[in-house]
């Protein structure tokens, strides 16, 4: 199902809440992992590492955004956000602090 | 399945665009604003002489650091800027003391000073080009932080909004070159389409740029997760990104010790930069074995740091404490400093102008296209109307409040009480009062009459100008001052553009009124 199609068809107003919600929240919480791993990974000094995590994080959030509007089905769109999410978050705390 | 594809992205290019479309218009009309905030500065302080006195900046500077220090000899910060360039015409200072009690922000004090005296004068209270410049990250009567939240928010769906946008029209290039005036909303897609594509890589950099400025708030958690939280920790980060160097905020009274001479200090910044190119001196907990002195260059360059120098503010004695820049700070300091555009010349400047106005441009345009597309399906819908409104009040409108804040300058009082509150009152209650101008009456009709009250607006600036001051252009002009008779220039010709969008609207109104009297499925049709 396609958020909108050639013939106008209906959306329901709940995959737009849905994708809405993920493009805003699960794009915040992916960006937030991502780059919270990436501060953590690279083997550079904390500043530079943490400097390039904050570049790249508007761009993750910026790819999450697009991906929420595009993926269809709507689990696999949630999927291609929360499994990555939650691999990074998980990675990202077990590295831990430097 | 491309083709679905393109269809979800212009969704949310649609969506996304009309829902924050009104506040990006705000936050990239007063941004372009803040491209010739020097230039307003000058002309909202109409006190200022005509010609600026012609004083050696090491003269200035002397008069400059005298001045703090009998004007406040316990304290905590000096800082001095002498007069040198267009990012800073005056001599100006600022006096911070030690904090009374303890976390408390100290007692702080700024003004200008005249260059040849060293006296303090008065201009009148104006919140000047700088207020519109802060007002575009960080809005106005809220407080900062909700702001930039705000404007954070609308910044990262202008990002989505810039990409889908290319997606969606993918011949692009094909596409720039397509324009068919006259032909219902088409034209209204392709001037879109031109405005949008015209400064596409502007558009990204602004918008990447701006959403890093404000990563300290955004990206908080990100930096918290290595840095830890509360704003020390915070600033142990954004220091470095923003200046290259960890700033001394260290309010404790270390033990007294005099302050070794400045000149010295003075001179060997002039040997390093040539001499007159010192942007500001910067004195930290002076008379203590913990002073410090920081010299800043006056330079602006395109990758964004200024040289520094620092010194022991006790011995006198250089210290080398070379900057961080690595190279993602390379990166992020290109970025920022392309954002703001400090270190362009008057050419450039006004490409930064004009650029900012095609954003704005482009995005009260898309703001258009999307009634123009749905007239014919929503038309007499609540929503429809509502849309319709908010974009007369926000395209035309919001200009007209920016003329009204120029009015204010030179109508409200000199004496009254909170002078620069009420010149920005009077900006938001003209935006008000034509928001409500836009709701009463018909749309068609609403669009020509508020073209005509920005037309109004502007043009007639200039004529405020000279009933109310003699830096008008009558005087600016044999003088040869073109930052204070570019102000009333540009207000004309914004004056005479809205004439030309008011005779287009009129236009357009009496062509619905005629295709609505001969058929209304015809209109339709044709839409």
């Amino acid at each position: 199902m396609s958020v909108t199609s050639r013939t106008r068809a209906a959306v329901s107003p709940l995959e737009i809440i849905q994708r809405t919600v993920a493009a805003a929240v699960g794009g915040y919480g992916l960006a937030w992992a991502a780059s919270v791993l990436m501060a953590r990974g690279l083997p550079l000094s904390r500043y530079e590492a943490m400097q390039w995590a904050v570049l790249a994080s508007f761009l993750i959030y910026l790819c999450v955004i697009l991906w929420a509007f595009r993926a269809r089905p709507l689990t696999r769109m949630w999927g291609g956000i929360l499994a990555p999410a939650a691999v990074c978050a998980g990675l990202a705390w077990w590295v831990g602090p430097t | 399945m491309k083709e679905g594809f393109r269809q979800s992205m212009s969704w949310l290019h649609t969506w996304g665009g009309l829902l924050m479309g009104w506040i990006l218009f705000f936050v990239f009309l007063t941004g372009t604003a803040g491209y010739v905030e020097a230039e307003l500065d000058r002309w909202m302080r109409p006190e200022k002489p005509l010609v600026a006195a012609e004083v050696a900046q090491a003269d200035a500077l002397a008069l400059g650091l005298r001045f703090v220090q009998e004007k406040m000899p316990d304290a905590r910060r000096w800082l001095v800027s002498p007069p040198g360039g267009r990012e800073q015409p005056e001599l100006r200072y600022f006096v911070e003391g030690y904090p009374e009690t303890e976390g408390a922000p100290g007692k702080r004090q700024s003004g200008f000073l005249d260059p040849e005296t060293g006296e303090k004068v008065a201009y009148r209270a104006t919140g000047g080009g700088r207020l519109l410049y802060r007002m575009h990250y960080r809005l106005h009567y809220i407080p900062t932080t909700a702001g930039e939240w705000i404007v954070g928010f609308c910044a990262m769906v202008m990002f989505a909004a810039l990409v889908t946008g290319v997606i969606i029209h993918a011949r692009i290039f094909k596409d720039f070159f397509t324009f068919r005036p006259g032909t219902g909303h088409r034209n209204w897609l392709d001037a879109h389409n031109l405005l949008g594509v015209l400064s596409l890589p502007f558009h990204l950099m602004i918008t990447y740029s701006g959403l890093l400025f404000i990563c300290y708030l955004y990206m908080a958690p990100v930096i918290a997760s290595e840095y830890g939280w509360g704003e020390d920790n915070r600033r142990a980060f954004t220091d470095i990104m923003f200046s290259g160097r960890p700033f001394d905020r260290n309010t404790e009274r270390a033990a007294p010790a005099p302050l070794a001479p400045l000149g010295p200090m003075l001179a060997e910044a002039d040997r390093i930069w040539g001499p007159g190119n010192i942007g500001f001196v910067d004195i930290t907990r002076p008379g203590t074995v913990a002073a410090r002195v920081r010299i800043l260059e006056g330079t602006r360059r395109v990758s964004g740091d200024r040289a520094e120098v620092l010194f022991n503010g006790a011995t006198g004695a250089v210290i080398d404490a070379p900057a961080v820049n690595p190279a993602p700070r390379i990166v992020s300091e290109t970025l920022l400093a392309l954002h703001e555009g400090l270190f362009a010349g008057p050419v450039l400047r006004w490409l930064y102008f004009l650029t900012g106005l095609v954003g704005t441009a482009m995005i009260g345009s898309g703001l258009i296209l999307w009634t123009k597309k749905r007239r014919a399906r929503l038309e007499g819908r609540l929503g429809f109307a509502l849309v319709e409104r908010l974009n007369v009040a926000t395209v035309c409108g919001l200009p007209t409040a920016v003329a009204a804040y120029l009015w204010a300058n030179r109508l409200v009082p000199v004496d009254i009480a909170g002078r620069a509150a009420w010149e920005a009152n009077v900006m938001f209650l003209t935006w008000a009062a034509l928001a409500v101008h836009a709701a009463l009456r018909p749309a068609a009709r609403a669009w020509a009459e508020q073209c005509w009250i920005a037309a109004a607006a502007f043009g007639l600036v200039p004529l405020v100008n000279a009933l109310t001051t003699d830096r008008h252009l009558g005087a600016s002009l044999p003088a040869g001052q073109w930052e204070l008779a570019a102000v009333d220039l540009t207000c004309l010709a914004f004056g005479l553009g809205f004439i030309v969008a008011a005779r287009i609207a009129a236009r357009g109104h009496q062509r619905a009124v005629q295709a609505k009297e001969v058929s209304p499925t015809v209109q339709e049709a044709a839409e």
